[in-house]
């Protein structure tokens, strides 16, 4: 429920535009071999206005939430558009009604934990580290929430509220080995505040004892021989692979800026075996790990085929760039904070699954590697993309052999989706990134195992 | 706008009310005047007005940080109670401090108002010069800036610094296209305090728009093979960071620094030499003070190949008993080689001009791979056509270790000024 009844405001609103209260919160605790080293806190807010003329946008924001403050960012935001609009040729057609309406709140139901409660939590899972695992040569522990509060109100009738949460505990472990220090995560949490996301003992047994074994294989794991090669990249690669190296490439902004989407639209770009989909907040009949159902332009959010057996079908748009390009806005303009402008922001990016079972794909492979893993990851306007692999095994005759040490893949996204073979019939999603465009943003990332080519690093 | 001095006074004054031991304040201000260019064309203007204030609280040599953006003399009452409590709950540690007695001092830089004319004026001769000279470049997204920015550091030792720095920041990021073929992006930007030179000739923008024209011809290589790279200067603050990195208390504290018993010892080819100047007149934006609020000082990071100190902050240096780096990380200079840019392409046998790194975050050990953007294959000392889906893959205190020659031309960046790095034996790889 909306603390700033931003509707009070809705007489002052008029043209073409929209106010927006927002406020983020952070809660984050860091430690170090037992040692507390990071004991934070924030909280940002306050109120937008962005205002179109003629094909020009201005954009004001104040760290204040107020009537006064309404009427002082619709002010500046008006003469901004008015300054700009003198310098911009004269864009007048109609953009998609912005009228959506709804609440969404993921606060927690739970009682609140104190600070001291988390330490608490925090210094009982790392001595059972220590105890379980005394060989290691580091334990860092994080704990952190990110809250994002927002209202937003729009000239076409849109109020919207939304209280979006996700919070996270991660646990990096590292040991010695001949090539130096090594190291694995392991992440537990997702939407939802803290309360609602501390793992479970079992659930920590469980997958730390899976990421201890995949780092004494590490510790133990060779080098990827570069260059080209037939892999799998399991749900994890795939869900990166489907955000950065096409996701990007077919939002409207980066289309009009040259992306090399822009000529393949209704082509053949990926094998019949991928679909890709932007999902809002449903996606096979579950709950999308970050759902969105309005953008922060007041527009439903509505799902978005991107690529329909392996045929590129549609791109991501905010108002203007459907209006533009004369498409449907689906809802994926969306601001990082309260002094941020909404951009084309993808929500839940996936491939879906096909029919493969992973170990006939894993026993199908004579000389190869298959990729579990990522660290950061970057696109490009070409769909190139270069993926960070900080866990993999190599694949001898349909079996998997020894670890791999940290490398990267890279490839052309459109070339390299068109050797996809096949696709295994179960998939996971990752929430806990954040992708960089001028702004960050909290995106879902998901997808099954596919086999296909890619361009390895390595010595 | 608000008296920051006052909130600063108050909030210390909430803190030690509140139980603080030692408490240390930043209190800032910020006004940001935009204009935006997506696609070639003007598209927004901005104006964003934003406040803050952080305080960290020591108690029982416990710690906390906490901070948010309202001022309402209620709100940093009750922010400064939250530190402490928060404070309370945390762990001890003996290395948590603030820094000593120092100042007043106020600090300023730049001009006093944004010139939105001057900005849009700028905008206008880029996009049409741009637009003539470079016909196959679509602006993606050009960004100009004008920060106003206030700031007040004050701490219980009686620390008290006041710094209003103000400048214009700029970044144009870039695709060419010509019929369906299409360039990587590329992106380049500085910062400056009278925008008195235009923004096609600072940052190495000219050169990156033409060097982007002509990589919408870039081929494949075949195979691999151990070479030469020259890194450009646009390239080289990934590999800076790769080496700072490892100055850090996170990955000393681990253990996992390769840097970890290498203070002055050789870690780079002795011409190698990498200072942090905080100070340096050149810079459009000095950092008078550091992050854990002591007055900043130029320092030596690495000279002559020597490594001279770690990066290390106030709890850093007292965690690890090791000196404190008297500048943040960042206002990085490379000093000039002996050798033209030009000469240092004649001596490459085989190799890269490495113009942007798409990588992996490096290893624990140094070792990083990943593709090299915007690239130009090098064979017998010609710059032969610019490459794609080309890998790169090395280790990055060992690439330090080969250096071959560093150049005598610099760019600066407005924040920091580097040449180009010829490196050897880099394993770099093709389709």
């Amino acid at each position: 429920m909306s603390k700033w009844n931003l509707s009070a405001s809705s007489h002052k609103l008029s043209g073409e535009g929209e106010l927006r209260a927002h406020e983020n919160r952070t809660v984050q605790f860091q430690m170090i071999n037992g040692q507390l080293v990071g004991n934070a806190r924030s909280s940002n807010a306050g109120l937008s206005a962005r205002i179109f003329n003629k094909g020009a946008w201005g954009f004001a924001s104040v760290p204040e939430i107020s009537a006064a403050a309404a009427d002082r960012v619709l002010k500046q935001a008006s003469t901004n558009a008015m300054t700009l609009s003198k310098h911009v040729a004269l864009f007048d057609r109609p953009m998609a009604l912005a009228n959506a309406r709804g609440s969404k709140d993921y606060s927690t139901k739970n009682r609140k934990l104190s600070s001291q409660e988390i330490i608490e939590f925090m210094n009982n899972l790392d001595a059972k580290i220590q105890a379980k695992y005394p060989d290691l040569k580091s334990r860092t522990l994080m704990v952190y929430e990110q809250d994002f509060e927002k209202e937003v109100l729009t000239t076409g009738g849109a109020l919207c509220y939304s209280m979006l949460a996700r919070s996270y505990v991660r646990v990096f472990m590292s040991l010695d080995s001949e090539n130096g220090p090594v190291d694995v995560q392991q992440i537990f949490g997702g939407i939802g505040q803290i309360e609602d996301n501390l793992p479970s003992e079992q659930e920590v047994e469980r997958k730390l004892e899976e990421a201890y074994g995949h780092l004494r294989n590490k510790a133990k794991g060779v080098a990827a021989q570069a260059g080209m090669r037939e892999v799998i990249l399991d749900s994890k690669l795939a869900g990166i692979l489907a955000h950065e190296a096409i996701g990007h490439t077919t939002e409207a902004d980066l289309v009009m800026g040259g992306s090399v989407a822009g000529d393949y639209l209704g082509q053949q770009v990926a094998s019949p075996l991928v679909t890709l989909v932007d999902f809002a907040h449903t996606a096979l009949n579950k709950a999308c790990p970050l759902p969105v159902f309005f953008d922060d332009e007041g527009i439903e959010a509505q799902d978005t085929v991107i690529i329909e057996n392996g045929v590129l079908k549609n791109y991501m748009h905010s108002r203007e760039s459907a209006a533009r390009f004369g498409h449907k806005a689906t809802g994926h303009a969306r601001a990082w904070g309260f002094n941020d402008e909404p951009l084309i922001r993808m929500r839940n990016t996936a491939i879906l699954p096909g029919q493969d079972r992973l170990e006939d794909m894993i026993a199908s492979i004579d000389d190869g590697y298959y990729l579990l893993d990522h660290g950061n990851g970057q696109a490009d306007s070409t769909s190139e993309f270069m993926f960070g692999v900080t866990l993999g095994y190599e694949i001898k005759k349909g079996k998997l052999g020894r670890a791999l040490l940290d490398t990267t893949i890279s490839g052309v996204a459109f070339d390299m989706l068109k050797t996809v073979t096949q696709v295994s019939n179960e998939m996971t999603w990752v929430s806990s990134g954040t992708c960089g465009k001028k702004q960050p943003m909290t995106v879902g990332m998901g997808g099954p195992a596919i086999k296909a080519q890619v361009n390895l690093g390595g010595r | 706008m608000q008296d920051l001095n006052r909130v600063a006074e108050q909030a210390l004054s909430s803190l030690k009310k509140s139980g603080a031991g030692k408490a240390h304040v930043e209190v800032g201000f910020r006004e940001v005047h935009e204009l935006n260019v997506e696609a070639g064309r003007f598209t927004l203007l901005r104006t964003t007005v934003d406040q803050g204030v952080s305080m960290r609280a020591i108690t029982e040599q416990k710690q906390a940080s906490l901070s948010g953006n309202q001022f309402d003399d209620a709100v940093i009452s009750a922010l400064a109670e939250q530190t402490v409590a928060t404070a309370k709950a945390g762990a001890p540690d003996e290395a948590f401090d603030i820094a000593p007695l120092q100042g007043p001092k106020k600090f300023r830089s730049g001009p006093e108002e944004a010139n939105l004319d001057l900005m849009t004026e700028r905008a206008e001769e880029f996009l049409n010069e741009t637009k003539i000279r470079f016909p196959k470049i679509i602006l993606e997204a050009v960004t100009i800036q004008f920060i106003k920015r206030h700031r007040v550091i004050a701490n219980s030792n009686g620390v008290h610094f006041e710094t209003n720095q103000n400048d214009f920041e700029y970044s144009a990021m870039f695709t060419a296209k010509d019929g369906k073929k299409t360039s990587s992006f590329n992106y380049t930007g500085s910062s400056t305090t009278d925008f008195s030179i235009p923004m096609m000739k600072a940052a190495g923008m000219e050169t990156l728009l033409e060097q982007s024209s002509a990589q919408v011809n870039s081929r494949s290589l075949d195979g691999k093979f151990v070479g030469d790279v020259i890194i450009t200067p646009h390239c080289l603050p990934t590999f800076i960071g790769g080496l700072t990195g490892h100055l850090h208390v996170g990955s000393l504290l681990k253990g996992q620094s390769v840097y970890q018993d290498k203070l002055n010892q050789q870690i780079a080819a002795p011409n190698f030499c990498l200072r942090a100047k905080p100070l340096d007149e050149r810079f459009s934006l000095p950092r008078y003070v550091t992050g854990d609020g002591h007055m900043s000082e130029n320092i030596d990071i690495v000279q002559n190949g020597v490594l001279k100190t770690f990066m290390l902050d106030q709890y850093g240096a007292n965690k690890l008993k090791k000196t404190r780096a008297k500048a943040d990380d960042s206002h990085h200079v490379i000093d000039p080689g002996d050798q033209s840019f030009k000469d240092m392409v004649r001596s490459v046998k085989r190799g890269l001009l490495f113009c942007r790194f798409s990588n992996g975050s490096p290893a624990a050990n140094g070792d990083v791979s990943g593709v090299a953007k915007n690239s130009f294959y090098i064979e017998n000392g010609e710059i032969r056509f610019p490459v794609s889906e080309c890998m790169v893959s090395g280790n990055i205190p060992q690439m330090f270790m080969n250096i071959r020659a560093i150049s005598k031309e610099t760019l600066s960046f407005g924040t920091s000024e580097l040449p180009w790095m010829h490196v050897g034996d880099v394993t770099v790889s093709g389709k």
